[in-house]
């Protein structure tokens, strides 16, 4: 499997089935133009739309499973390493910013400097921005303002924090469209456990009283166990001083998969609409 | 005349003085070192690696009242997993990735530190780590994650040397505390994720020159060459990236190697890959094999054979016997004959799904069906193991060897890769189980069956080490920052802490002014603990 010619006829950027020979000199000078065209925009000029070929997408999904799967999981959705599907990055969402993140890795972090060619690694900046293209709001169907709608009368709004108010029980949705995808978010909506991180569990403790507490796992460790309960207080026990304590295996929200299909579709619109308001 | 005489004696102690100050920390010391109870000279305590303090002030009736006595705030950014040595009161620490800094051991307050700089472009797969430091005379010597080896004057931390091991920018670098045997610093590489050909090398402490190396994967025609096709040698990994022990009567050192690269991926390795996943004896005078073992052929989980070599000399089945103890990452505890590498048993201490049972020559028997899939296999234990380099103890008190032990799973991958130099060379991934993180614990194992006599259960993973005590404690740390004190006979707690930051670190134990300490690195600082005056 291993392939230790280093002139391999890369497509990328537009740039498809270069003459091999050319290869070398192309890279130097298309790296040399692209190092200028970054120093031309500054960061707030709106990044032009780069247009990826799908064989640099491709090649860049082969080298993303290889290097980058291990942290960022195999369909880029984040583990050790965080979430890559959501169009927005800590370090800069361009593709130059991404090409400088992916080249030099991100100090102090396990993010490691790398040793790729430039073309391959515009490959993998091509595969990284494919994962979160097709999650503009565009392509959603469903109306939002009628999605706002029936978040109010399901009672999301108990749980959920949406910028204009709402619960502190679930995780806060102001910027949600910002962060996660339509189908994440559909996903979600249906099957609150398809994405279960291991926080926001429902928790039930007995103290040593007999007092019966219940609410939402914020933390625990061998020692002791963080709690929100449905007041939204902030409660904390060592866990010696409990008769029970249950941790379910279940998200506390249910799921709304008997809604209507045209519903469903409403609320994720309404979801995606929901981003940050100065957006990069 | 008289005077002259009274004149000379005191010239000769003043010699003499300064003599034994310029040799601190003799090769006799360090073969004796456990004769030094109140010192912790290597990075393991001794040369048998037991990480078991001869101190008993702290025991199971006070360690209630254990107290902080210190902290040393340290300027990193990386994880700490750094073990000190303490010697005659000042304590040795590097901070992350490569400072380090001469403490004293009863304040915690720094007589030096040594700031290195390291080029700009750093890829270690797994942070910039290290572990810690070896002394023989009053030198200090530090691995780097830029794959040098540095020695340092012990009085104020200035270079005395500093050697290139290997070209980090394909990949090589040192994590580990180098080891100092006779005259010679020996060290191991990092770098198993990055198809390099790994290797143990031993340099002379005074001038830093190679004496000798032993590369972990054959080259054809060598033995164990047998086992590798075509030239996939030459990138296999087998990285060596923790501390081996030495034994000083049969004159063998011992070192564990680690993974076979690519590591997810063996469909291009076929063969056994000696000697990853391995633990080899070497002449420490030559570099030469005198015996392997092979833990996990052919590994496809990265189950780096990087844990300590635990040497026991105990009874076994009627015969006094030189016994190696070790747990293994492949979550199997093994119990070998030192002297010739014979198999003796091998029992499970986790959960694992990957081998029906250890043969009786100790191989494993795999199971069909556990190897890494396009789509997935999920596998016990995960891929950080059922233990990794988190410094097991032995208490010859109890007789029990105590581990750190990790309950979880993983997805392991197959793919394949391009390899690049410098780059990472995994083949593949595991992936973590969404939901179900696992959880680990504390065992402590009775050797001669492998019968696990208690566990202390923690909440999540650790990556702590474990010290075990002549006052019968065993102490331990959590990844949320609690350092707790375990009755070493029943597995009780006794004592906790909470000191807010991962514990990735082994505990030592030290006296400073008489009395008993205890040092663990938790976040990015360093931490005392002492009896109440």
């Amino acid at each position: 499997m291993t392939n230790n010619s280093p002139k391999l006829p890369y497509p990328y950027i537009g740039l498809r089935n270069r003459p091999t020979g050319a290869v070398e000199v192309g890279t130097i000078v298309f790296s040399i133009l692209l190092t200028c065209a970054a120093l031309a925009a500054d960061s707030t000029t709106p990044v032009r739309q780069r247009n990826f070929s799908p064989n640099a997408v491709a090649s860049g999904a082969k080298l993303f499973r290889s290097h980058c799967a291990e942290c960022h999981g195999p369909n880029g959705r984040g583990g050790r390493g965080p979430d890559l599907t959501r169009g927005s990055f800590r370090h800069g969402s361009s593709s130059q910013a991404l090409f400088n993140t992916i080249s030099n890795g991100v100090p102090g972090t396990e993010m490691p400097v790398s040793y790729f060619p430039p073309n391959q690694i515009w490959q993998l900046v091509a595969f990284v921005k494919s994962l979160s293209r097709p999650d503009s709001s565009s392509s959603v169907p469903g109306n939002p303002e009628s999605g706002a709608r029936l978040f109010r009368q399901n009672g999301c709004a108990t749980c959920h924090f949406t910028g204009k108010g709402g619960g502190r029980l679930g995780p806060d949705l102001t910027d949600i469209g910002s962060i996660r995808s339509a189908a994440y978010l559909r996903a979600a909506i249906t099957n609150p456990n398809a994405n279960a991180k291991d926080t926001y569990r429902a928790v039930r403790v007995v103290d040593n009283t007999g007092r019966q507490i219940a609410g939402v796992r914020l933390n625990e460790d061998t020692y002791s166990i963080q709690i929100m309960d449905y007041q939204e207080n902030l409660l904390s026990f060592w866990k010696r001083d409990l008769r029970e304590l249950e941790v379910s295996k279940d998200s506390p929200m249910p799921s709304f998969s008997s809604l209507p299909h045209s519903d469903l579709d409403d609320l994720t619109a309404y979801l995606v609409s929901l981003k940050k308001k100065a957006s990069k | 005349m008289r005077a002259l005489v009274q004149s000379l004696a005191v010239l000769a102690i003043c010699l003499a003085s300064s003599v034994f100050s310029l040799a601190q920390v003799t090769a006799e010391r360090l073969l004796n070192a456990e004769q030094e109870k109140g010192n912790w000279l290597t990075y393991s305590g001794t040369y048998r690696s037991h990480h078991y303090s001869q101190l008993e002030e702290i025991n199971r009736a006070n360690v209630r009242r254990l107290k902080l006595k210190w902290v040393y705030q340290m300027s990193a950014q990386q994880k700490v997993e750094t073990t000190p040595l303490i010697v005659d009161g000042v304590m040795y620490v590097t901070q992350p990735p490569n400072d380090v800094i001469a403490l004293d051991a009863e304040t915690g307050r720094p007589f030096w530190t040594y700031k290195r700089t390291l080029p700009e472009k750093i890829d270690i797969c797994c942070g910039q780590v290290n572990r810690g430091l070896a002394i023989l005379g009053n030198v200090l010597y530090m691995g780097t994650v830029d794959a040098h080896l540095v020695a340092l004057d012990a009085r104020t931390g200035t270079v005395i040397w500093d050697i290139e091991v290997a070209d980090h920018t394909k990949g090589y670098a040192v994590t580990l505390a180098p080891l100092a045997l006779k005259d010679k610093i020996i060290i191991g590489v990092s770098g198993g994720e990055y198809g390099i050909r790994g290797f143990v090398d031993a340099y002379d402490a005074v001038t830093g020159k190679r004496v000798w190396r032993f590369y972990t994967i054959p080259a054809p025609g060598e033995p164990g060459s047998e086992t590798w096709k075509g030239d996939t040698w030459k990138r296999g990994g087998g990285p060596a990236w923790l501390t081996g022990s030495y034994d000083p009567e049969l004159n063998l050192l011992y070192w564990g190697i680690g993974n076979a690269s690519p590591d997810w991926n063996g469909s291009v390795r076929p063969g056994d890959n000696l000697y990853t996943s391995s633990v080899v004896a070497l002449s420490p005078d030559t570099g030469k094999l005198k015996w392997y073992f092979q833990f996990t052929p052919h590994d496809v989980y990265d189950w780096d054979a990087a844990q300590i070599p635990v040497l026991v000399d105990a009874e076994y089945q009627g015969a006094q016997r030189k016994l190696m103890y070790w747990g293994n990452r492949n979550a199997f505890f093994y119990v070998l004959d030192r002297a010739t590498g014979e198999f003796l048993h091998a029992t499970q201490f986790a959960t694992q799904t990957w081998a029906e049972r250890i043969d009786e020559k100790g191989r494993p028997v795999r199971k069909p069906g556990s190897e890494p899939t396009p789509d997935g296999t999920l596998v016990y234990p995960g891929n950080q193991g059922g233990t990794n380099w988190y410094s097991p103890s032995f208490s010859p008190r109890t007789g029990l060897f105590y581990l750190s032990a990790w309950e979880y799973a993983s997805k392991y991958y197959s793919g394949d890769t391009p390899y690049v130099a410098g780059n990472r060379n995994f083949g593949s991934f595991p992936a973590d189980i969404p939901g179900d993180p696992g959880w680990s614990a504390v065992r402590a194992i009775q050797p001669k069956t492998g019968e696990i006599v208690w566990q202390y259960k923690l909440q999540t993973t650790t990556q702590a080490g474990v010290l075990s005590t002549a006052g019968d404690l065993v102490f331990g740390g959590t990844n949320e920052g609690q350092f707790f004190a375990l009755d070493a006979a029943s597995g009780a707690e006794l004592w906790h802490a909470s000191l807010g930051g991962l514990i990735a670190a082994g505990p030592v134990s030290y006296l400073s002014h008489g009395k008993q300490q205890i040092t663990i690195a938790a976040g990015s600082a360093l931490f005392t603990f002492g009896m109440d005056e």
